[in-house]
């Protein structure tokens, strides 16, 4: 193996492997020169506060997006997230407050509850040949306003006061939600990469029916990538509870699932399945949140900032489809 | 001179794939290019269908200097491109995919749909067919399909026709049907450049021939007289002593038995054995059902009545996934829509489907992966610059030689070939057939569907013969003749 690489060596192959590595680095690359950019441009920026700033707000939609991801290799969509976070948000306070759980307990049974959600939807999915679209603009509809008539539309406030110590407190001058993230990220890369999981969902993303003709187990995966889903929104409803020791249930999560196809897309990744990486969707989550903090930097109206989203989106997709 | 090509020269990567080419057409001939894959016949039409542009050289048109950066520029120029895999809107209906992009306007507004269909049918019956122009596409056998594709370019008034083996996936009696078409257009003034891999077809339609190997122009003469084994010659460069490998006689204990299988509508009461070592062939026209059981066999599709034994033990696949479970393995006709992942490495796309050996506890065991890929490229001889390379950039015939690859590394006892050879060039082809004989000799059953008799004949230990969903006829291989195969294929009593 290692001679025939060697004999392979050839000059023009390493101008192939070259542009490969630019071409897997771009998004780095890009975020790299926003984040040079900024740091020029504002004093405040490039300071350990606002580091630290940047990525307690992108922990929430990153955690989010690293489920959603999956979904996005196979082509296909998860626009229940926000829902999901809300109803996982309002499984974690109610056991709380009504059942008097632990909090961890409670934690767990929010996560889990985000796991059933997109395992139903995965099932949905690959055995009722619903395309995934419909079937999480249903589950989008559903959750919210199971969430809501619970919650009457306000809010549900924790009681346990050491909770928030989770979302807020830092260890070693860093975030405390950061941990997790990285656990998240870490693995879900050695997924994608090293296991049979991960090869087949590449494989199904690019090509459904040859997939299913060289024996990869499409339904399951399928299931697999919704519940991996429905699990990160839950691990994010439990980032934003821990924050405020409360949910919202009519503005928690809203328009997250946006949010996060943007970062996604902003991140390489291919909308019709095959192609991305967890690096270029933590980078896309990054780029995002690096500029609309450098916009608050800058003074630019809150209200302003979905239009540079919006056109960020599209120079992206322009781009693909030109490439394409 | 219609079309005059001088020095053409283009390169991916550094990798030179045409080096000077001259070719050139005149009004009314049919003029072949031959030439193994690989050979930088799909790059030439390229550079003529204005898909890509050349590096270097000229192209001249009626004696004129042109570029032709785009696929429309080569559409103005009346250049009309038929490839091997149609680019047609599968959920269109047939009218509306002839007339795409170029639809009749009603008050130049609103699309003409009677008159659309009124011209389809007009078309379509010039050709000898007798679709319902309202059909959609989707609903059409490949072979359809590509007179859809014919009938678009015949409507566009092209002078000059590109076919990229249009052959390769039809029966004899639509090649006679479009092999009539094509002296139409040749008394019309078309010129038309004919790519095939079918030497047969040399002598009956075309007027000339130019043979490429590995991107270089080798020569060009008058197809009349230039017999089968000079061209053969040309093409690879030395002479081919065998074609194909011996026919395996000695067969083993019984691997595979079938019972009165079924599925509406498809094919009835198909009754089979197949030994260890043994080459059984389908022969059948279009739509005979080899095809549909095929996809049956290896669980693709549920069937309505019968049964399968698989080494003596009942068995039934309610999924692909299962099939291989159990050792078998499919090459499907459509390698791109059906069996390779192109933008994955050729290693990945060789073991996608021996994963299941290939883990530890669900992580992949790489080294092993690569040394098996390794073992496979070797064995079949698939040429690449690295097995991290991406599938696409290979040629046709290796593709086909990953796609046989990946059931080496899954160690399939069965392989099910549904026109295993369809559209790649002679080299490959023996090639290919080489490694059945190897695999047969291990003790491996094939099964293989053609619509080539040649192939079958050539290879097959038994061939049977479908014919509306039945077998019609078992033919040992020592009594195989086309002319047998063809008359129990076309429903005669033999």
């Amino acid at each position: 193996m290692l001679i025939n690489k060697r004999r392979m060596q050839l000059t023009h192959l390493e101008r192939i492997h070259a542009i490969k590595w630019l071409a897997n680095y771009k998004s780095l690359a890009s975020m790299l020169i926003i984040f040079v950019i900024a740091s020029m441009t504002s004093h405040y920026f490039f300071t350990w506060e606002n580091m630290v700033n940047i990525v307690r707000q992108a922990s929430m939609i990153g955690i989010i997006a690293l489920g959603v991801h999956f979904v996005v290799l196979l082509g296909m969509f998860d626009l229940s997230v926000g829902s999901v976070l809300v109803i996982s948000g309002t499984v974690i306070m109610a056991s709380q407050n009504v059942f008097g759980t632990d909090i961890f307990l409670s934690m767990i049974l929010g996560v889990v509850t985000g796991c059933i959600i997109g395992f139903l939807n995965g099932f949905i999915i690959a055995y009722g040949r619903v395309p995934s679209f419909i079937t999480t603009i249903a589950a989008m509809f559903i959750f919210r306003s199971l969430a809501l008539w619970y919650g009457s539309g306000g809010a549900l406030n924790g009681n346990h006061i050491r909770y928030t110590e989770l979302g807020h407190g830092s260890t070693w001058g860093i975030p405390n939600l950061v941990f997790p993230l990285i656990v998240v990220a870490v693995s879900a890369h050695i997924i994608l990469t090293k296991t049979l999981l991960g090869r087949y969902i590449y494989a199904l993303g690019q090509n459904p029916m040859a997939a299913s003709l060289s024996g990869a187990p499409t339904r399951w995966i399928v299931i697999t990538a919704f519940a991996i889903s429905g699990t990160a929104a839950g691990m994010g409803a439990v980032f934003e509870t821990s924050r405020l020791n409360s949910i919202s249930t009519s503005t928690s999560g809203i328009f997250y699932e946006l949010d996060v196809m943007s970062a996604i897309v902003i991140g390489g990744s291919n909308l019709k399945g095959g192609k991305g990486s967890i690096l270029g969707t933590v980078c896309g989550v990054l780029m995002l949140t690096m500029i609309s903090n450098y916009m608050n930097l800058q003074n630019v109206s809150p209200y302003l900032q979905g239009i540079l989203k919006g056109i960020l989106v599209l120079v992206i997709l322009y781009r693909k489809s030109r490439k394409g | 001179m219609l079309l005059q090509l001088n020095n053409l020269t283009k390169s991916y990567f550094g990798v030179t794939v045409l080096d000077h080419v001259n070719f050139d057409l005149k009004q009314g001939e049919v003029h072949a290019i031959l030439g193994q894959n690989g050979a930088g016949k799909s790059t030439l039409v390229k550079l003529i269908s204005g898909v890509e542009e050349p590096d270097n050289g000229e192209i001249y048109l009626d004696g004129n200097l042109v570029r032709i950066p785009s696929t429309l520029e080569a559409q103005r120029l009346g250049i009309s491109t038929i490839y091997q895999e149609t680019a047609l809107v599968p959920d269109m209906t047939i009218a509306e995919n002839i007339f795409l992009g170029r639809e009749p306007k009603l008050f130049g507004l609103f699309t003409h749909y009677s008159k659309m269909k009124r011209e389809a049918k007009k078309i379509l019956k010039q050709l000898g067919y007798s679709f319902h122009p309202t059909t959609p596409v989707r609903d059409l056998s490949i072979s359809e399909q590509q007179t859809v594709a014919i009938a678009k370019a015949i409507s566009r008034q092209c002078r000059i026709m590109i076919m990229d083996e249009p052959t390769a996936s039809l029966t004899e009696q639509e090649c006679d049907r479009l092999f009539r078409m094509i002296e139409t257009f040749k008394s019309e003034g078309v010129g038309i450049i004919y790519i095939t891999h079918r030497l047969k077809e040399v002598q009956g339609i075309c007027d000339r021939v130019t043979i490429l190997r590995d991107g270089q122009h080798v020569i060009t003469r008058e197809a009349k007289g230039f017999n089968d084994k000079e061209i053969i010659t040309y093409i690879v460069g030395k002479e081919l002593s065998h074609y194909f490998p011996p026919v395996p006689i000695e067969v083993g204990e019984e691997l595979m038995r079938v019972v009165g299988l079924g599925k509406r509508n498809q094919f009835t009461d198909i009754d089979f054995t197949l030994h260890e070592g043994e080459i059984l062939g389908f022969a059948g026209l279009a739509d005979s059902g080899g095809s549909e059981l095929a996809n049956a066999l290896f669980g693709r599709v549920r069937t309505d009545e019968g049964s399968i034994y698989w080494r003596n033990e009942k068995v039934e696949f309610r999924s692909p996934r299962e099939a291989i479970h159990h050792r078998f393995g499919l090459v499907d006709r459509d390698r791109a829509k059906a069996g390779m992942f192109s933008d994955m490495p050729v290693s990945r796309n060789l073991t996608i489907s021996g994963l299941r050996r290939l883990n530890k506890w669900q992580f992949i065991n790489e080294q092993k992966e690569q040394s098996k890929a390794l073992d496979a490229v070797l064995q079949l001889d698939i040429k690449m610059i690295d097995p991290e390379q991406e599938i696409k950039f290979l040629s046709g015939g290796n593709q086909q030689k990953v796609m046989f690859g990946r059931w080496l590394v899954a160690d399939s006892d069965l392989y099910i070939l549904n026109e295993p050879t369809c559209g790649i060039d002679i080299g490959a082809k023996s090639e290919l057939y080489v490694v059945i004989h190897e695999l047969v000799q291990e003790g491996k059953g094939m099964i293989v569907i053609s619509s080539d008799l040649s192939e079958l004949i050539g290879l097959c230990t038994r061939i049977l013969v479908m014919h509306e969903g039945r077998i019609v006829d078992q033919i040992l291989h020592e009594f195989a003749t086309e002319e047998r195969i063809l008359s129990a294929a076309s429903g005669l009593q033999s």
